[in-house]
């Protein structure tokens, strides 16, 4: 079975570096597709913009989603993300440096899957990514795809 | 002189008359048969005639004599009897003729004038009367004259004067009659010098007025009344109708008062059966009604108070009323002042409100923004470290660690930040919390992560409850009990205690333990942020703990301090507003 994509939205390129090196170090083969900002994702995730013509049916196995996003912002993509019923049920983790409280109530309230803070130290950051590699896209028994 | 006299006169001249009639006829009837039986002799007869003649004469005179003598005596006696009556009266009788000519003048009147009556007799009355007022005087004796009535007193005429010999003016009360004697006006007036009593009547003037005027002045209202049950009045000072927005005209009429006061009639009622009703009961004490609105269309509303008291003996009632309107006024600006006292504290409490929301987008800003960076130098270090590491000599290994280290403090750094923030705009849900409680928790968590070669006591007093918000309190005693670990951690016998004492009569909560101390000369900013009093190598730390306890213990307006000594050990001591409450 083709391993899945995995759609990582992150605007900071240093943290998308460290991300990929994190996937590379946690031996997560999967494909990681990077959209800078929200509309980006949004255009992958609904084969809009420059993303026209990808089927839309090819879902990511998982979304990570960083809340502070130029244009459209996190909570926005995950609003819309889970308003369409084609990608309504794509499991979509929160990855974002916050903590506020409201920042993790509001992600919940939008049916975030799971919320995980950016740790500093970068080897924690990478026991992060393994941990969650695993559960996500090991553990966890994917939603089933709904075909219209 | 009256007409009964006059009526004696005619009696007395009368009866000389009938005598010298009686004694005429019985000379007549019987002298000429006496003289015929005692002579026949017709010389002798003539003779006795001429004799007879004479002695006639002769006995009537004697006789008139007699009888004109003995009716003078009588009289003089009824004349003197008469003068010394009007002589020794306490009034003054003055008479005069048709021509307003003093014809008596007694000795009463000699007294009052000045005057003898020798001088004075004859004199025009004229001079007995102040000059301005002759004239007037003269016409209304002459109208009297005419009028035919016997007397009058002269009440009619106010304020007459009479001039004493001296000028003296003096205020007399004066009657006066009048007879006609011979077809002659005789006037007699009997006058009073009322001097004393009309000084009397200015005194008792002068005095009403000194009270009228005092309590004119008063600055509340006074009236007596009856209420029985309609209010009538019998006096009211000026402040009274005032007070109560209407004129003393208004209230003359019995039980005018409410309708005169109150215009609202359901008002009216309300208040009249409650001041009756008051009344009724005698009860000096409920006879009191306090802040009653007067009000008049179309003005501004005043108000009174009033009180009742009966007057002891007597179906009166002593009605005091004061306006209250400045003091209502007063209270009313008060109240105003604390409506727009809360509007203000209202628009400072959301722009405080807006200023904490600006806060927390820094905050959140912070959060973000400063950790991402922060995240990249540490993760590219290790990068450079892992990729490149076998390149590097151990000193450019070193070189690399410290920089992972200094990030990792930044990254506590900036979360304490965050921390303190938080507990600065957390919202406070007050509570009783059991401090005990909490501190046992934190104690047993450090017991788990204590090294196992330290030995620690920890002495927690059991029963410690205070009012607060439990998620605040928990900060506080968390980051007094984790620095208390700390700072003994180099102890071989650590003692960690949590209790209550007194200080300074108040009951304080203290957190003491025996670890390093510090020098109280540098403890000014022991609560400051990032004020720290050991070195990072000896004690790590961000010294934002404290200065988050203090700001907790703030919020609950309270207050803590500390005593310490280097070597000895540090105790912390805190109040609580709400405390035990």
């Amino acid at each position: 079975m083709k391993n899945k994509i995995i759609l990582l939205v992150e605007d900071n390129p240093s943290d998308i570096g460290l991300t990929q090196r994190a996937f590379a170090k946690s031996n997560i083969a999967n494909e990681l597709v990077v959209a800078e900002d929200g509309q980006e994702a949004l255009d992958y995730l609904f084969a809009g913009g420059q993303f026209t013509g990808r089927d839309v049916n090819e879902l990511p196995a998982l979304v990570l989603l960083d809340l502070k996003l130029p244009r459209v912002a996190g909570v926005d993509v995950l609003r819309q993300i889970r308003a369409d019923e084609r990608t309504s049920r794509v499991p979509v983790v929160i990855l974002t440096t916050s903590q506020e409280e409201q920042d993790i109530a509001q992600s919940y309230d939008l049916r975030a899957n799971s919320y995980i803070r950016k740790p500093v130290d970068f080897t924690k950051f990478v026991e992060a990514i393994q941990h969650m590699g695993l559960y996500w896209l090991v553990l966890n028994e994917p939603p089933p795809l709904k075909v219209r | 002189m009256t007409v009964q006299k006059i009526d004696k006169q005619n009696q007395g001249a009368l009866k000389i008359a009938f005598v010298y009639f009686v004694v005429g006829s019985l000379w007549i009837l019987f002298s000429d048969k006496i003289a015929g039986a005692i002579a026949q002799d017709r010389n002798v007869l003539t003779t006795i005639s001429t004799v007879k003649g004479w002695g006639y004469v002769i006995v009537t005179s004697l006789l008139l004599y007699w009888l004109i003598q003995r009716h003078t005596i009588l009289l003089r006696e009824s004349d003197e009897k008469m003068a010394s009556i009007i002589h020794s009266a306490m009034d003054a009788i003055i008479s005069v003729d048709s021509l307003q000519r003093i014809t008596l003048f007694n000795t009463a009147a000699e007294k009052m004038f000045g005057y003898t009556a020798d001088e004075i007799m004859g004199q025009s009355l004229d001079i007995l009367v102040p000059e301005f007022y002759r004239a007037e005087h003269r016409g209304q004796i002459d109208e009297f004259g005419q009028t035919g009535i016997t007397n009058r007193h002269m009440n009619g005429y106010q304020g007459i004067t009479g001039v004493k010999k001296n000028g003296d003016e003096f205020p007399i009360d004066t009657s006066i009659s009048q007879i006609e004697l011979d077809g002659k006006k005789i006037f007699t007036a009997i006058l009073r010098d009322v001097t004393e009593s009309k000084r009397a009547e200015t005194a008792l003037r002068e005095s009403d007025a000194l009270i009228k005027a005092v309590l004119d002045h008063l600055p509340i209202g006074i009236a007596v009344n009856s209420v029985d049950p309609a209010v009538t009045f019998n006096y009211m000072n000026d402040n009274f109708p005032e007070f109560y927005r209407t004129t003393r005209e208004k209230l003359a009429n019995p039980d005018a008062f409410w309708e005169a006061v109150y215009e609202e009639p359901e008002f009216r009622e309300e208040v009249r059966k409650r001041v009756l009703d008051d009344c009724a009961g005698g009860d000096p004490e409920r006879m009191v009604w306090v802040d009653v609105p007067i009000t008049r269309r179309g003005e501004e509303p005043r108000y009174i108070s009033a009180r009742n008291t009966p007057v002891p003996g007597q179906p009166l009632m002593i009605s005091v009323v004061w306006d209250i309107t400045e003091r209502k006024q007063a209270e009313e600006a008060i109240q105003r002042l604390n409506e727009t006292l809360e509007e203000r504290i209202e628009e400072r409490t959301t722009q405080l409100a807006a200023a904490n929301r600006e806060l927390e987008a820094f905050s959140y800003s912070v959060s973000h923004d400063l950790r991402s960076p922060l995240r990249g130098i540490d993760g590219w270090s290790l990068a450079l470290l892992e990729d490149y590491g076998p390149i590097l000599d151990e000193q450019g290994q070193t070189h690399i660690h410290k920089v992972r280290t200094e990030v990792q403090r930044m990254g506590m750094l900036i979360d304490d930040i965050l921390k303190l923030s938080r507990i600065t705009r957390a919202d406070m849900n007050k509570e009783k919390v059991d401090l005990s409680g909490i501190a046992e928790t934190i104690v047993t968590r450090l017991q788990e992560i204590k090294p196992e070669d330290r030995r620690v006591g920890f002495d927690i007093q059991k029963g410690l409850t205070a009012t607060g918000d439990p998620k605040l309190l928990e900060v506080v005693l968390t980051n007094l009990l984790d620095n208390s670990f700390k700072f003994t951690s180099k102890r071989q016998e650590a003692h960690i205690e949590f209790g209550q004492t007194t200080m300074e009569g108040e009951p304080a909560f203290f957190v003491r333990d025996n670890g390093a101390g510090f020098d109280m000369t540098y403890a000014t900013n022991l609560f400051g942020a990032f004020q720290r009093m050991h070195r990072v190598s000896e004690f790590p730390g961000t010294g934002v703990g404290l200065a988050t306890v203090q700001r907790v213990i703030n919020r609950h307006g309270g207050r803590i301090w500390a005593t310490s000594e280097v070597g000895q050990g540090t105790t912390f001591y805190f109040i609580l507003e709400d405390n035990n409450k």
